[in-house]
C-alpha cells in the first residue's frame, strides 16, 4: 500500500485532532443549572457591588465587594468611607484570598478531629456551664470589636452572670503608649487623630504611618500634603516605606528620639509664636522649667544631629502652618514611648497644631468602649486559676510565642479554651474546641474605627463552607444555659440589620463628622521628663521592629499572595530577613544572604541578612512578622525596643528576590525634579523610520505620579486578584518566574544628600512602537486601534521572543500550570482567562474592564465618559498616584497629567512611544 | 531518487505529529486545564437533559419568543436558562399531568431547577455578549439555527472564528482580536 505525503499528513493531523478532542471533552460542564427562584435584581454573569468593611486589619476601611454569580471575586475601597476614600491597601486586596483558601476550616473540631455542629454547640455550652458552676470567670479574648459585636459580647457576659468588662482586646499591633502619653499631657481620654492632608509640614518620629495603623487614609493624606507643596521629615533608625516618601530622612542615636522632640519643643517655645503666647503662664512656666535642659547644643550632642539641623527643623516646623508631629511609631517605641507621646503632644501644642491637624475625637459612649479587663489582668487571673473558660475570637496569641509568653502559659491553666477562627492556627491547635467562623465577607457586623465613622460589614455571599457566625454561637450557648436576659432573641445578623437603615447600608455605614474635644496642655505635662532614661542595656544591637503592610496583624499572613509579592524595599518574598547597615555587617563579617543568629533575652531567631544603607549603623531591623521570638513579653502590643546579639552562623540562605539591582546606573529611570523648578527638560522627538501609529478613536494610557506613589504595592496585589495571576511559590520566584504583571521597581541609592529610595510601578508600557510586537512570529501580540499592546493567548506558541525583546521586563512566561483546587477556582475572575503553561502574558490595562466600560456606554447609547473605566491598580491606589484614561481626549484627567512638566516616558531614548506616562518625583535636590 | 527524498521528511513529520498527539492526550488527561477549548466545529451530538424539552412545542407551536425564557439575552452577556419559577409560571396550569412536568414540579418544590443539557459552547477564552448581539439585531437563529423546528436542539452550524469574523466584517463590527479573545 502506498501512502502519499499529503494523505499521511492528513491522517496524522486527524489523529492529533482526535486525541486532543478526546483529551478535552471530559472537562466540559455538561449541564446548566439555573437557580430555581432567581432574585429579580441578580443576572448571571453581571457584577454586583456590595458595600462592606475590610477586616484584614484593625483599621476597618470601607470596602466594596465585586460579586459575580454569587461569589466575591475582588474587593475595592468604598469611596464614601472617610478612611478608605475608595482605596484599599495590599492586605485589603489580599483578604479575599481568605475566603477560598485551601487551609481554611469549615467544620468545628475538638481534640484532633472534626465534629458536628451539634456536638460543637453542646461542647461549648458544657464548657461554659462547668466554668459557671465552678464559680470561675468566663473571659472573651477578641480582636478589636468596636460596635455591635463588642456590645453583644458584653451583654452576653452579663447574661451569664459575669462582669461585662471581661472582654479583653487582643491587638498586638496597637500603640498602647498613645493613650497613656495623651492622658499625661492633656488629661484626656480622647483619641488624637492627625489630619495629614491639612498639614504643610509633617514630622514623623519613627511613625511608619503608611506601613501600619490606617495606611490607606495616611497614604492619601501624605500624597495630598506633598502635592500641595508641603514638607515631610522622618526621624527614625530605618528608611522604611514611610521614610522613603519623606523629603528628608534623619536618624538619631537609638533611644534619643525623645530628646530631639523635647529639644524641638524648647526651640519652638523660644521662637514664641502665637500658640506659645496663648498658653496660661503657669503651664508656660512649668514647660520652660522642664525643657530647660534641652537646648540645641545638648540635644545635638545626645542625638548626634548638628545643632543647626535641630534649629532649622524647629523653625521649619513653626513656620509651616499648620504642621504636625506624629509618633512615636513601633520602630522607636521603647520604654520612653509614653513620654515621647507627651513630648510630641507638647510640640504640637506649642506650634499651634491642636484642633487643626491634631484633633481629639471623643471616646465612644457605646458599651463596647467601656473600660475592660486588660491583657495583664487576664494573664494574672488565668495563671491564678481563676478563669474557667476562655473564648478566643479571631485572635492568635499563641502565634506570637514568647512575645505573649505569660499569657500563653496562663492559658494552659484554663480548663476550657474555645477558638472562633478561620484557620487551624497555633491557638486553635491548642484549644479544646475550635469553632469555624465565617469570613468577614460572609457575616454581618459593624466596626467603628473612630468617632463619626461606623462601617457596616455586610455579607456579600453565601458562606463557602458550612461555617457558623461566632456571635450566633455565643447566643446559642447562652440559650442552652438558660441565660438569655438582655440578649436578642434572634440572630446577630438581625441585630446588626436593625441597627442600620437601608440608606446607610447602601453607603456602607454612617459617616458624620464629629466635633473634636477642646483640649489644652495641662500643668502636669512632661512632669516625669526628668526620669527619662536613655540608656538601655549596653550589650547587643538595638532591635528595630519594622512594621510592614505584609504583616498587618503582627504575624506572617496565612495567605500566599502577600508572601509572594515582594517587599518593595528589599524585593524579598517568601522569607523574613534581618536588615543591617553595611558597616555593621562588615564588622560582623556578614553579607546579604548569610544567615545570622539573633539572640535576645526571650528567644532566638535565625534569619538571612539583608545588608542595606537604609539602616542606621549599629542596629538591626526585623520585619514584625518575624520579630516575635525576639520580643520580651512587655504587655499588650509588640514593639518595645530590645537588644539582640547578632552573629554570623556561617550558613547561607539565598534570599528569594527578584529584580534585585537597586541602582539606576546613572540612567534617568525613576526621574526627579527639583522643588524649585519642577520641570523636566523637553526632548526633541525621536526620529523614526516607521510611520506613526494611528489611533482613530481612543488611545488608552496610564499615568503614574511618582511624587504621590509610596511603593506600597496595593496595585500589584489588586492586579493579581483581578487578573487571576498565578502564585508560583518560593522556588519558582527564586528562579525569577513570578507571574506578576506589575512590579514595584525600587532603587536604593546613596547620594550626597544621604540614602534615598525611589519606587517605580512598572508594567507593560503599551508602546506604540513596541519591540515585542515586532518579534512575535505568531501575531499573538499586536497593537490595537485603541493603543493597547494586546496579547492573544490562543495564538501564543511560547517562543518568548517578546519577553526577550521587552526593554521593561514587563512580560512573564508560564513555565508551568499552577492548578487551583475547586474552592480556589470559585474566586477566579470569570472575565479573565486562566493562562496555561507555555504562553506569555502581561498587563492588559484590564482589557476586561475597558471592554465592559465601552460596552456599557454603547448599550446606554452614550459616549464614553472619563472615569467610566478604572483598571484594578488605579482603583485601589491608596495615594491616588495613578490615572487611567484616553490620551486623545484633551479634557481627560490623564491628558492633564501627561501635559504636566514632570511627565516623561520610561527609557524614552528607545523610541518605544509608550502609553504609560510617569510624573517625576519632586525632591529638594533632584538627582536624575 | 527525487521521490524518495521527498517522502522521507513527510513520513517523519507524520510520525512526529502522531507522537505529539499521543503525548498531548496523555498530558491533557493528567493535568486538567480549565482553559482548554472544546471543539467548535459544529454538529454536536444530540443530547437530552433531565426532561426531554421540546422547542417545537414552546417556540414552534405556541410561538413563545426566545427572550421570554432566555430572559437575559437582551440585558447581559449570558442569555440565561429558564429558572424553575419561570417554567412553573405556566406549568402550574399547563400540561400538569405530563410526567416531565411532574418531575419539574417535584424538583421545584424541593427548591431546585432542572438540569439542562448544554448544547452550545464557546471556548473559555472567548468573551461573548448576548446583549450586544441582540442590540445589533442579530437574530437568535443566525447562530443557534431554527430552534423552533428542532425537537432536540443540536448545534447545526459551526461556532468558529471564521464564522464570527465574516459576520463582524459584514456588519462592520469589531475585528480587533481582544474584542473577543479575553
Amino acid at each position: 500500500m502506498t501512502t502519499s505525503r499529503r494523505g499521511f499528513l492528513g491522517a496524522a493531523a486527524g489523529a492529533l485532532g482526535a486525541n486532543l478532542i478526546v483529551g478535552c471533552s471530559e472537562r466540559l460542564p455538561r449541564y446548566l443549572v439555573p437557580s430555581a427562584r432567581p432574585s429579580d435584581d441578580v443576572m448571571p454573569g453581571v457584577t454586583r457591588l456590595y458595600r462592606t468593611v475590610c477586616r484584614g486589619c484593625a483599621a476597618a476601611c470601607g470596602a466594596t465587594a465585586r460579586v459575580r454569580d454569587g461569589r466575591a471575586i475582588s474587593l475595592e475601597g468604598n469611596p464614601e468611607h472617610p478612611l478608605s476614600g475608595g482605596a484599599l491597601c495590599p492586605q485589603g486586596q489580599a483578604s479575599i484570598e481568605g475566603l477560598y483558601a485551601p487551609e481554611r476550616i469549615g467544620t468545628p473540631r475538638a481534640g484532633s478531629g472534626e465534629i458536628s455542629w451539634e456536638q460543637a454547640e453542646q461542647a461549648l455550652a458544657d464548657g461554659l456551664r462547668k466554668a459557671r458552676d465552678a464559680g470561675k470567670l468566663i473571659v472573651l479574648l477578641s480582636r478589636p470589636e468596636r460596635g455591635s459585636m463588642g456590645n453583644l459580647m458584653r451583654s452576653w457576659l452579663t447574661a451569664l452572670g459575669q462582669k461585662p468588662s471581661q472582654v479583653v482586646t487582643f491587638d498586638p499591633v496597637a500603640a498602647p503608649w498613645v493613650g497613656e502619653g495623651t492622658r499625661r499631657a492633656f488629661g484626656t481620654e480622647a483619641t488624637p487623630v492627625n489630619d495629614l492632608g491639612a498639614a504643610r509640614f509633617v514630622l514623623s518620629i519613627g511613625h511608619d504611618f503608611v506601613d501600619e495603623g490606617s495606611p490607606v487614609e495616611h497614604a492619601r493624606g501624605l500624597a495630598d500634603l506633598k502635592a500641595a507643596g508641603g514638607r515631610f521629615v522622618y526621624v527614625g533608625p530605618r528608611l522604611s516605606l514611610t521614610a522613603a516618601a519623606a523629603d528628608e530622612w534623619l536618624s538619631v542615636a537609638p533611644g534619643t528620639e525623645a530628646v530631639l522632640v523635647l529639644g524641638l519643643a524648647r526651640a519652638v517655645l523660644d521662637l514664641a509664636g502665637p500658640a506659645v503666647n496663648a498658653l496660661p503662664p503657669s503651664v508656660l512656666g512649668a514647660l520652660r522649667g522642664r525643657l530647660a535642659a534641652y537646648d540645641a547644643a545638648s540635644v545635638a550632642a545626645r542625638t548626634g544631629l548638628a545643632a543647626e539641623a535641630v534649629q532649622s527643623l524647629a523653625e521649619g516646623f513653626v513656620q509651616a502652618r499648620p504642621s504636625v508631629c506624629m509618633g512615636p511609631g513601633r520602630a522607636v517605641a521603647g520604654d520612653n514611648a509614653a513620654t515621647l507621646v507627651e513630648a510630641v503632644g507638647v510640640l504640637n501644642a506649642v506650634a499651634g497644631n491642636l484642633g487643626r491637624t491634631v484633633r481629639f475625637l471623643p471616646r465612644s459612649q457605646e458599651p463596647w468602649a467601656a473600660p475592660s479587663m486588660d491583657l495583664a489582668e487576664l494573664t494574672r487571673r488565668a495563671a491564678a486559676g481563676e478563669v474557667g473558660a476562655l473564648l478566643v475570637h479571631q485572635a492568635n496569641p499563641l502565634g506570637f510565642g514568647m512575645a505573649f509568653g505569660a499569657l500563653v502559659r496562663a492559658m494552659e491553666r484554663v480548663p476550657f479554651v474555645a477558638a472562633f477562627t478561620n484557620y487551624l492556627d497555633e491557638t486553635a491547635r491548642k484549644a479544646h474546641l475550635v469553632l469555624a467562623d465565617h469570613h468577614f465577607l460572609e457575616a454581618w457586623s459593624d466596626d467603628a474605627p473612630r468617632a463619626g465613622v461606623t462601617g457596616i460589614q455586610q455579607p456579600v455571599m453565601i458562606p463557602v463552607l458550612p461555617t457558623r457566625a461566632a456571635a450566633d454561637q455565643l447566643l446559642g450557648a447562652a440559650r442552652a444555659l438558660g441565660a438569655t436576659t438582655g440578649l436578642p432573641s434572634g440572630t446577630f445578623a438581625e441585630v446588626v440589620r436593625a441597627a442600620f437603615d437601608e440608606k446607610s447600608l447602601e453607603h456602607g455605614g454612617r459617616f458624620a463628622p464629629v466635633e473634636p474635644e477642646p483640649v489644652a496642655l495641662g500643668e502636669g505635662a512632661l512632669a516625669a521628663v526628668g526620669a527619662l532614661s536613655l540608656d538601655g542595656p549596653a550589650d547587643g544591637l538595638p532591635l528595630v521592629v519594622a512594621p510592614t503592610l505584609r504583616h498587618p496583624n503582627g504575624l506572617v499572613p496565612q495567605g500566599a499572595l502577600l508572601q509572594e509579592i515582594p517587599d518593595p524595599l528589599t524585593r524579598i518574598s517568601w522569607s523574613g530577613w534581618a536588615e543591617l547597615h553595611p558597616a555593621t555587617a562588615a564588622r560582623l563579617g556578614v553579607r546579604t544572604g548569610d544567615i545570622v543568629a539573633l539572640d535576645a533575652a526571650p528567644g532566638h531567631a535565625e534569619l538571612p541578612a539583608h545588608v542595606t544603607p537604609r539602616m542606621r549603623e549599629g542596629m538591626v531591623a526585623v520585619p514584625i512578622g518575624y520579630a516575635a521570638p525576639l520580643l520580651e513579653d512587655r504587655g499588650p502590643a509588640l514593639g518595645f525596643a530590645t537588644r539582640v546579639q547578632v552573629r554570623a552562623t556561617g550558613r547561607k540562605a539565598p534570599l528569594i528576590s527578584t529584580r534585585e539591582d537597586r541602582s539606576q546606573h546613572g540612567r534617568p529611570i525613576a526621574r526627579e525634579v527639583s522643588r524649585s523648578s519642577p520641570k523636566l527638560p523637553v526632548l526633541p522627538p525621536n526620529p523614526s523610520m516607521v510611520p506613526p501609529v494611528d489611533h482613530p478613536v481612543h488611545r488608552w494610557g496610564l499615568a503614574i505620579d511618582l511624587d504621590r506613589c509610596n511603593g506600597c504595592g496595593a496595585c500589584v496585589a489588586a492586579c493579581y486578584v483581578e487578573n487571576n495571576n498565578a502564585i508560583v511559590g518560593a522556588l519558582e520566584v527564586s528562579r525569577g518566574r513570578d507571574m506578576s504583571w506589575l512590579h514595584i521597581q525600587s532603587f536604593i541609592e546613596v547620594t550626597d544628600d544621604g540614602t534615598r529610595a525611589s519606587f517605580l510601578p512598572v508594567g507593560c508600557q503599551h508602546c506604540s512602537n513596541a519591540p515585542c510586537e515586532q518579534v512575535c512570529p505568531a501575531y499573538a501580540t499586536y497593537h490595537t486601534r485603541e493603543g493597547l499592546n494586546a496579547m492573544v493567548y490562543a495564538r501564543c506558541v511560547g517562543t518568548r521572543y517578546c519577553e526577550n525583546n521587552c526593554p521593561y521586563s514587563a512580560r512573564a512566561f508560564n513555565f508551568f500550570d499552577h492548578p487551583r483546587d475547586a474552592r480556589a477556582r470559585l474566586g477566579l475572575n470569570p472575565d479573565v482567562t486562566v493562562r496555561e503553561r507555555g504562553i506569555t502574558e502581561k498587563c492588559t490595562l484590564c482589557i476586561q474592564r475597558i471592554r465592559a466600560g465601552e460596552e456599557q456606554a454603547k448599550f446606554e447609547g452614550r459616549a464614553l465618559r472619563d472615569g467610566d473605566i478604572v483598571p484594578a491598580c488605579v482603583g485601589t491606589c491608596p495615594s491616588r498616584a495613578m490615572a487611567f484614561g484616553d490620551l486623545k481626549d484633551p479634557a481627560s484627567e490623564i491628558s492633564r497629567w501627561a501635559a504636566d512638566g514632570r511627565a516623561y516616558h520610561l527609557l524614552e531614548e528607545l523610541n518605544t512611544q509608550p502609553g504609560v506616562v510617569y510624573l517625576a518625583r519632586r525632591r529638594d535636590k533632584a538627582s536624575t | 531518487m527525487r521521490a524518495r527524498r521527498r517522502r522521507r521528511p513527510a513520513l517523519l513529520l507524520g510520525a512526529t505529529a502522531l507522537f505529539v498527539g499521543l503525548i498531548a492526550t496523555i498530558a491533557s488527561s493528567q493535568t486538567p486545564s480549565p482553559s482548554t477549548a472544546p471543539s467548535a466545529s459544529g454538529s454536536a451530538p444530540a443530547a437530552v437533559g433531565e426532561v426531554a424539552f421540546d422547542h417545537t412545542i414552546h417556540a414552534g407551536k405556541y410561538g413563545i419568543a426566545c427572550l421570554d425564557c432566555h430572559a437575559y439575552a437582551d440585558k447581559a452577556a449570558s442569555a440565561g436558562i429558564p429558572s424553575g419559577r419561570k417554567c412553573m409560571g405556566c406549568h402550574k396550569f399547563v400540561a400538569k399531568e405530563s410526567p416531565a412536568i411532574q418531575k419539574l414540579a417535584a424538583r421545584f418544590a424541593e427548591g431546585e431547577s432542572l438540569k439542562w443539557q448544554r448544547v452550545f459552547y464557546l471556548p473559555d477564552y472567548i468573551y461573548f455578549s448576548h446583549r450586544m448581539h441582540v442590540r445589533a439585531d442579530v437574530a437568535c437563529s443566525e447562530c443557534h439555527g431554527d430552534v423552533a423546528s428542532m425537537k432536540t436542539v443540536t448545534q447545526d452550524r459551526p461556532f468558529t472564528m471564521g464564522r464570527c469574523l465574516s459576520c463582524h466584517e459584514q456588519r462592520n463590527a469589531t475585528r480587533d482580536c481582544v474584542g473577543c479573545h479575553k
